[in-house]
C-alpha cells in the first residue's frame, strides 16, 4: 500500500518561513511520499523559492512537485526549479519518476498543465497567434505528461498537475473561468496512461473529488479546497485499499500490457 | 406522477402540430418554453401564446382534432383538454396582449423532436417576472429558471420593461448579486459626459484626479515592487499593465471593481487571484482569503493607493496555513496543529 500526502497552492512568501516545515515533519510515519501540486510560491520569486526549499529541505520522505502559474510569474521558473532540486525536491515538468516503496513501484508523472477548457467548451488553435499559442501550450503540456507516463515502468501510477484535468473538481468556481482553470487534454492522457489517481491544484474555490471520463479518480488538493495542511490518500497495489498490506503484488494492468510493467 | 410529464409532452406536441397544420401563428410559452430552453421540466400544464384574434380558430381546429374546449371565466386565456391534460391558450399574459411581433421574435426550436416556435427568452422573463405578486413571489422557483436561461436573455430589456414591478426588481437584484446576470451598466445609459459625476456623488471629482495622477506615475503598487522584489523587478519596461496601473476611480463601479481585482492579482505584495472586489456606493469591499496577516494588510494598502479617497472595507480572512506549533489561527477554523495523522487517509480503489 502506498500512502500519499498531497497539497497544492501553498503560496509561500518571504513572510512564510517556518509555516510549512512542521507539516512536512509531521508526515513521518503517515506518508510515503509528499506531492506538491504547484503554486509553491506566491509570486514566482527566487527569494520565495528559497523559503520553500528551506521548509522541505529536512523532509524525511521523498518530495515531488510540479510548478504552478504563480511560480512562473517572475520568469524565474528555471532558477526556482534548481533551488528546489538542490533542496532534494524532484520537480516534474513533462517528466516522471519511479519510487520503490517497500517493494511497490510508485510511478509519478507530472506537468504544470494549462488552461483551455473542457470538452465541448474549450478553446481551439484558431485565430490570433496568441490564441493559437495559448491552446498549443496546453496541448503540448498535456502531451508531455502522456510521454512521461510511457517511460515509466511501475505498479501504481499517479498524475500530478497544477491545472485541472476535469471540470468536476472545479465546482464552486464560476463557470465563466473554467477555461483558465484546466484542460481536458490532461484528462485524455491520464485516461490513456491508465493512471490510478490524478492530483491537481489551482482551483481554490473548487471541490475535492472528481473522475475522468475513463474513471480515474481526480482530487483537487489546493489547500483552500482540502481545508487542512495536506490531503492523504492510500492506494493498494491491487487497487482495493488493502490495509493489511500483506497481499502479494498483483499487476493491475491488463494481461496484454503486463510484460512492460511486470514486477522485476 | 412519473408519467405526467410524458403525457404533457404528448399533448404539447399534438397541439403544436395541429396549430402548425392550420397555419395559426403561435409560440410555446409558460414553463415548457423554459424547459425547451434548458430549464426544469414542468409537471402541471402546457401553455401556448396566441394573438387574441386567432384564438377562436385555434379552438375550432383543436376541437376538430378531438380536444375538449372549456370556456373559463378568465378573460386572458382559454383552455382545451387533451384527455386529462390541460392546455392553456393565452392571449393576454400579465395583462399585455400577445402581438404578431412577439410571435415573430420566437425562435423555431426542436421540442421533444417536434419543431415549433418557442417564445423568446426575453419576452418569457418579462412575463414571468411581471407575474410575480404579493401572493406569488417565490424566488426559489424563479432563480433556477434564470440560471437555466440567463445567456439567452437581454436583461437590460427585461429591466426596462419590468421596472414598475417591485417583485421583478427584487428578483433581478438577487440574480445580479448572485452574479447570474450582468449588473445595470451604471453611467452608460446616462451618456458619457455624466460618467465622471457618476455613481459616487460630489467627492468623486477630486479623488478621481488623485487616482489618475498616481496612475500616470506608473501605478503605486508597481513602483513599490522594486524594494520588496529581491533580484528581479517584475515590472520591467513594457510589462506595466496598462489597465491596472492605478485605477480610474471615476469610471463605473463594476469596471473599478474589475480593475482592482486584477491589481490585487498583479501587485507582488498581494498576488492573490481569488479575492473578490465589489464597489457599492463608493465603498470598496474586498472578501476572500489570504495566507498571512501581512498579505491581508497589503490588500488594504494596495487598494488605498490605487483608489485614493475611497473607503476600503477589508473583509479578507487569513487562513494562516500550516500552523503546526500553536500558531494563531485567524479567520476560518483551520485549527492548530498540522492535522497530519489525526484524520484517516482516503482509500483510492
Amino acid at each position: 500500500m502506498i500512502r500519499i500526502a498531497a497539497v497544492g497552492d501553498i503560496h509561500l512568501g518571504t513572510d512564510s518561513g517556518g509555516s510549512f516545515a512542521p507539516v512536512v515533519h509531521d508526515l513521518i510515519g503517515h506518508a510515503d511520499v509528499l506531492l506538491l501540486a504547484g503554486d509553491l510560491t506566491q509570486h514566482g520569486r527566487v527569494a520565495e523559492a528559497r523559503v520553500v526549499a528551506a521548509e522541505v529541505a529536512s523532509a524525511q520522505l521523498p518530495v515531488l512537485a510540479v510548478l504552478g502559474n504563480h511560480d512562473y510569474h517572475d520568469d524565474a521558473e528555471d532558477e526556482i526549479t534548481r533551488i528546489l532540486v538542490d533542496a532534494g525536491v524532484t520537480v516534474l515538468e513533462g517528466t516522471g519518476t519511479v519510487l520503490d516503496i517497500a517493494g511497490t513501484r510508485l510511478g509519478v508523472a507530472g506537468v504544470k498543465g494549462f488552461g483551455g477548457g473542457f470538452a465541448g467548451a474549450s478553446c481551439s488553435e484558431f485565430g490570433e497567434p496568441l490564441m493559437k499559442s495559448f491552446v498549443r501550450h496546453s496541448r503540448e503540456r498535456a502531451a508531455s505528461l502522456g510521454a512521461a507516463f510511457e517511460d515509466l515502468t511501475c505498479d501504481i501510477r499517479v498524475a500530478l498537475t497544477h491545472y485541472a484535468p476535469v471540470p468536476d473538481t472545479l465546482i464552486g468556481e464560476r463557470a465563466e473561468i473554467y477555461p483558465f482553470l484546466g484542460s481536458y487534454h490532461l484528462a485524455e492522457v491520464i485516461d490513456a496512461a491508465g493512471v490510478d489517481l490524478a492530483l491537481h491544484g489551482h482551483a481554490h474555490a473548487g471541490s475535492e473529488r472528481g473522475t475522468t471520463a475513463g474513471g480515474v479518480p481526480v482530487r483537487n488538493v489546493a489547500r483552500p479546497v482540502i481545508g487542512k495542511s495536506v490531503a492523504r490518500y492510500e492506494i493498494a497495489q491491487d487497487g482495493c485499499g488493502d490495509l493489511a498490506g500483506s497481499a502479494p503484488p498483483a499487476s493491475r494492468v491488463p494481461a496484454g500490457e503486463a510484460d512492460s510493467r511486470a514486477p522485476s | 406522477m412519473e408519467d405526467a410529464p410524458r403525457g404533457l409532452r404528448e399533448s404539447l406536441k399534438r397541439v403544436a402540430v395541429t396549430l402548425k397544420e392550420a397555419n395559426i401563428p403561435f409560440a410555446l410559452g409558460g414553463s415548457y418554453a423554459c424547459w425547451a430552453r434548458g430549464g426544469p421540466e414542468p409537471v402541471h400544464d402546457v401553455d401556448f401564446m396566441l394573438r387574441e384574434e386567432d384564438v377562436p380558430r385555434a379552438v375550432e381546429v383543436l376541437a376538430a382534432s378531438g380536444l375538449r374546449p372549456v370556456d373559463p371565466p378568465e378573460d386572458w386565456l382559454t383552455k382545451v383538454f387533451d384527455g386529462e391534460v390541460l392546455v392553456d391558450l393565452i392571449h393576454h399574459p400579465v395583462g399585455r396582449a400577445v402581438t404578431g411581433a412577439m410571435l415573430e421574435r420566437s425562435s423555431e426550436m426542436s421540442v421533444d423532436s417536434v419543431r415549433m416556435p418557442v417564445l423568446d427568452a426575453t419576452d418569457w422573463f418579462e412575463m414571468t417576472l411581471l407575474a410575480l405578486e404579493e401572493r406569488y413571489c417565490d424566488l426559489a422557483r424563479v432563480l433556477p429558471m434564470i440560471r437555466a436561461m440567463r445567456e439567452q436573455v437581454d436583461w437590460e430589456q427585461v429591466r426596462r420593461s419590468t421596472a414598475a414591478s417591485p417583485f421583478a426588481e427584487a428578483a433581478l437584484l438577487v440574480a445580479t448579486r448572485l452574479n447570474l446576470i450582468p449588473p445595470t451598466p451604471t453611467g452608460i445609459t446616462a451618456g458619457p459626459t455624466d460618467i465622471a459625476a457618476g455613481p459616487t456623488g460630489t467627492a468623486t471629482g477630486s479623488t478621481g484626479t488623485a487616482g489618475r495622477s498616481s496612475g500616470a506615475a506608473g501605478g503605486p503598487g508597481h513602483t513599490a515592487a522594486g524594494p520588496i522584489g529581491g533580484r528581479r523587478n517584475p515590472v520591467g519596461p513594457g510589462r506595466t499593465p496598462v489597465v491596472t496601473a492605478g485605477a480610474d476611480v471615476t469610471e463605473a463601479d463594476e469596471y473599478l471593481a474589475g480593475d482592482l481585482h486584477e491589481l490585487l492579482a498583479e501587485d507582488p505584495r498581494v498576488a492573490e487571484l481569488g479575492l473578490e472586489v465589489s464597489v457599492r456606493e463608493g465603498v470598496i469591499l474586498v472578501v476572500g482569503e489570504v495566507a498571512t496577516a501581512a498579505r491581508r494588510r497589503a490588500v488594504t494598502e494596495v487598494l488605498r493607493e490605487a483608489a485614493a479617497g475611497r473607503p476600503v472595507h477589508n473583509e479578507v480572512a487569513v487562513t494562516d496555513q500550516a500552523t503546526a506549533t500553536g500558531g494563531t489561527t485567524v479567520g476560518r477554523g483551520i485549527g492548530t496543529g498540522t492535522g497530519v495523522g489525526t484524520e484517516a487517509a482516503e482509500i483510492i480503489s
